[in-house]
This record gives C-alpha cells, structure tokens and sequence, in this order.
C-alpha cells in the first residue's frame, strides 16, 4: 500500500490566535480563505504593513503574525 | 440594543466638538453590547465631510484593545452639517457586517443627537442606546 508524503502544516498567529494550515497560502489566498475581500483590508504582516500589491507574492511562513483589518471610512 | 457607559457617551461628544470643522473618528471597545472604552484615532481625510482611519493605527489599537481582553465593537465618526444617520458612502464603506456604527450629528450644536446603526449588505438597523453608569 502507498505511503502518503508526510502533511506539512505550518502555524501562524491570524489576528491573535493560533491556526493551522495545511499550506503555505499566499496573503491574498488566505483572506479569501477568511472570507475577507482583499481591496477591503488593510494587513500587517510580522508588523510591516502590507502594500496591496504584496498580497499575491507574500507566502505565509511558520510563526508569522498576520493582522487584518478592514477599512474604516465614510463620509457625510 | 447596545449599552455605551456615560463618561464614553461625553467623550465621544467631546471629541466630535474638539475635531470640528474636521470629522471625527475613533473605535470603541467593550465586552458583549456594553461599549465601555473610547480610542479616538486620526482622520487621515482631515476633512469636514469624510473621514478615513489610518490603517496602521488602527492596527496598533486593535492589538491594544486585544490585549486589555476587550473588543473591537464600534467605529464612531461625526457629521458636521448632515444628520447622525450613515450615509451613501458610510452604508457603500461599511465592511465588517460586525461592526456598530456610532454616528453623532454636529447641525444642532444645543441638542447633539448620538444614533448607532448595525449596516449590513446595505441595509441599515439602527440600535438603540441605553447609557450606562
């Protein structure tokens, strides 16, 4: 009988807790693996705040600390 | 319903008048539908009729708010000339379906009006307020 390749989890620190994943998402996969409309948020990653542009090529790595935030604005 | 401490309720009143003639903006932190914490934060617009929160500051105080073991429960901004009700650009921003929005009226500077609203999918609820001690 085959054997599987060993599963490789990572975990990170999404918004204060803990959380495994099963692969090394992009920002912009894990957001909308959260539910989260990437235009709508704002991220910080290890404490350096995100440019939308990095969403797509930034990796999440084991133990990094992702902050999401959505947007805050409006008007009269 | 949601419950917003008294001493919040005047500094919210407070910072809206401080502000003036720029909007005013902050988040509010509490636990369950009591508001009991007031973070004023900038208004990047610096405008009289729209407001926007600088993102790395609002990313600093949410990591305070955690760690105090409260929660981020409320986005507060003033209407300096328009009615304490959202508007078009409020109901088309609001994101986060979870987030109570705290809108106070500056046009009648001798009856202040403070109104909350649950916005979700574009369909506004307003809450009612209930002061607490």
């Amino acid at each position: 009988m085959p054997t599987r390749p060993p599963t490789s989890e990572i975990q990170i620190t999404f918004n204060g807790r803990k959380k495994r994943l099963k692969k090394n998402y992009s920002v912009t996969e894990w957001l909308l693996r959260e539910k989260r409309r990437p235009e709508r948020v704002a991220v910080e990653l290890n404490g350096v705040l995100l440019q939308k542009s990095e969403y797509a090529t930034q990796t999440l790595r084991s133990k990094d600390v992702l902050e999401v935030v959505y947007h805050l604005g409006g008007a009269a | 319903m949601i419950e917003l401490a008294s001493s919040v309720q005047e500094k919210l009143l407070s910072y809206a008048r401080q502000c003036h003639p720029e909007e005013a903006c902050g988040v509010l932190a509490g636990t369950g539908r009591l508001l009991e914490e007031f973070y004023p934060l900038s208004n990047q617009d610096r405008s009289g009729t729209s407001f926007y929160i600088d993102p790395k500051e609002l990313l600093e105080t949410v990591k305070l708010i955690r760690s105090k073991r409260l929660r981020m429960l409320a986005v507060f901004h003033s209407h300096l000339e328009a009615d304490a009700y959202p508007s078009a650009k409020d109901i088309r921003l609001a994101y986060d379906p979870d987030l109570i929005h705290l809108i106070c009226s500056l046009a009648r500077p001798k009856e202040t009006a403070l109104r909350a609203f649950r916005i979700r999918d574009g369909k506004v609820t307003e809450l009612k307020v209930q002061l607490a001690d």
